[in-house]
């Protein structure tokens, strides 16, 4: 179990008062024991793990230090291509295929130093909210999220402190709230996604899941490679004197009282750090989903043609009729969401402006997590399945293209995690970095762990 | 429309793109149409807006 941060630890293998090897062979120990329940990784090579720990040791004993993730190991979406890696998508349609190449991402983090620790469970194609087999780590009965589910599972069960997800419609910051971690997804196109499996490429995003914002920053700085840009550099800064909006009506409400009360909270303590909130309707946000449920087919049917004409008995029911729904409705649906898109975008464009805003706050999640066999939440007199009310927070930023953090602030009554979105102007991940680590480091939420 | 005349309209049209299978659950997939067509219909209140040809808004200088 890693605890100590990606700074320290980084520093401690530095200074050779730890290796990676010794960090790997307590990551193996802890997986061997306890993941055959939380199915944190959909494929683990504790042999390949342990040859690139020793190797980084040995690269560091001949002086040859690769950067700040020397010797870290970091969890990798199995929808990210690593050479030597099998790339499944938790899908039957992949269930042997291992390629030579990196993906872009996976090359800027071998360049810092990283190791690999494994393949985390996605749910199938990348395409769903509970990523069976895995578990969330607070309570095995309840599902972890998704797509990204074993990513948010890793971090939050300390096999590592990074992981890498995606997300495109809340697939990086579902499984962090329901895990009670960090994620965030950065603006569309900031972070490559060559070498990945696509599930729709105009909503497609890649980002880190970690047990803490700082780590977060580390990791983006690895994975976007811009001269003068550093995103620990702001981290504490505070939020004195930011304006936040406050985002309410549809589609943030209804939500579950303790996840109501949370978030309450959590705006008093934004308030309490001198930070000005204010609450805000965005009407054009009720009209999300049909926007993001109009594109994903299309894009997505697309890309999988070849399997549904030739393999279409190994992708699930649920999954291929979404995929065919993508073959068979009208390609004007695809440009009606597209018109809605800008039209999104713009009146989140319009509210930051008009109001002076540093960030737009939400819940992650209207609810926390559902039991693996649970269909849907009931919200008073609603009934809603699990995977819209779980996609209808998170979604506003995938269609706007925003970064957006998730971070932890708080717990149901039952003892699973609730987390607290925060949402910035494009390419504003600093910002979204810095108020995100004013309330983490100012709470212990992020310091709790299953 | 009827859900029959919905379930042909899917078997013609996964028909010209080779994808028909006797396995797939045709009632499903025609529910699923109907209710994506339904979800679009629901997006005429926001077209209906008289801006509709602005630029989209990826636009780093908002930033500044």
């Amino acid at each position: 179990m890693i605890l100590d941060s990606i700074k320290e630890t980084s520093r401690k293998i530095r200074d050779r008062e730890i290796s990676a090897t010794e960090i790997v062979v307590e990551l193996v120990h802890d997986v061997n024991k306890r993941d055959h329940i939380l199915n944190a990784f959909a494929s683990f090579n504790s042999e390949l793990l342990l040859e690139n720990a020793k190797l980084a040791d040995k690269q560091l004993s001949e002086g040859k230090y690769s950067g700040p993730l020397h010797g870290i190991p970091v969890g990798i979406k199995d929808i990210i291509t690593v050479a030597g890696y099998p790339t499944r998508c938790g899908s039957d349609l992949y269930p042997n295929r291992v390629q030579n190449s990196d993906a872009a991402v996976i090359n800027n983090l071998r360049a810092d130093g990283a190791i690999f620790a494994g393949k985390t469970t996605s749910h199938e194609l990348a395409c769903g909210v509970t990523s069976p087999p895995a578990s969330n780590p607070w309570n095995s009965n309840y599902v972890p999220g998704g797509s990204s589910g074993g990513s948010g599972v890793s971090v939050a069960c300390g096999y590592v402190r990074a992981a890498l997800g995606s997300d495109t419609g809340g697939s990086i910051r579902i499984p962090a709230s329901l895990c009670g971690v960090v994620g965030l997804k950065p603006t569309y196109g900031l972070v490559s996604t060559s070498g990945v499996e696509p599930l729709s490429v105009s909503l497609d995003h890649l980002g880190p899941i970690t047990a803490s914002v700082e780590d977060c920053a580390l990791i983006m700085n690895s994975l976007v490679k811009k001269s003068g840009v550093d995103y620990t550099s702001e981290l504490n800064k505070g939020i004195a004197g930011m304006r936040f909006g406050v985002l309410a009506g549809k589609p943030f409400s209804p939500m579950q009282p303790d996840v109501q009360q949370a978030f309450e909270n959590a705006i008093d303590h934004l308030r309490n750090l001198g930070a000005t909130c204010i609450n805000i309707e965005i009407p054009e946000l009720e009209h999300t989903l049909a926007v993001e449920f109009g594109i994903i087919p299309l894009e997505a049917g697309a890309y999988h043609l070849n399997s549904l004409q030739n393999k279409p008995g190994l992708i699930s029911p649920s999954i291929r009729t979404l995929l065919i729904a993508g073959r068979v409705i009208p390609e004007s649906i695809y440009h009606r969401a597209n018109t809605g898109r800008k039209l999104i975008s713009r009146a989140l464009r319009r509210a930051f402006e008009e109001n002076n805003l540093n960030a737009v706050i939400t819940p992650s999640l209207p609810a926390t997590a559902a039991k693996k066999d649970q269909d849907e939440f009931i919200f008073d007199t609603l009934s809603e399945h699990i995977s819209v009310s779980y996609v209808r927070t998170t979604a506003p930023f995938n269609v706007s293209g925003q970064p957006a953090i998730s971070v932890p602030c708080g717990f149901d009554s039952a003892g699973l995690p609730i987390g607290l979105q925060i949402a910035t102007k494009p390419y504003d991940e600093s910002g979204a970095l810095q108020i995100a680590h004013a309330y983490a480091t100012s709470t212990n939420w992020q310091l709790i762990a299953p | 429309m009827t859900h029959e005349e919905l379930v042909e309209i899917v078997k013609s049209k996964l028909e010209a793109d080779s994808i028909l299978q006797p396995g797939f659950e045709f009632d499903i997939i025609a529910q699923d149409f109907a209710g994506r067509i339904g979800l679009d219909l629901s997006l005429n209140s926001l077209l209906n807006d008289t801006a509709v040809n602005e630029q989209p808004q990826f636009d780093p200088s908002w930033l500044k």
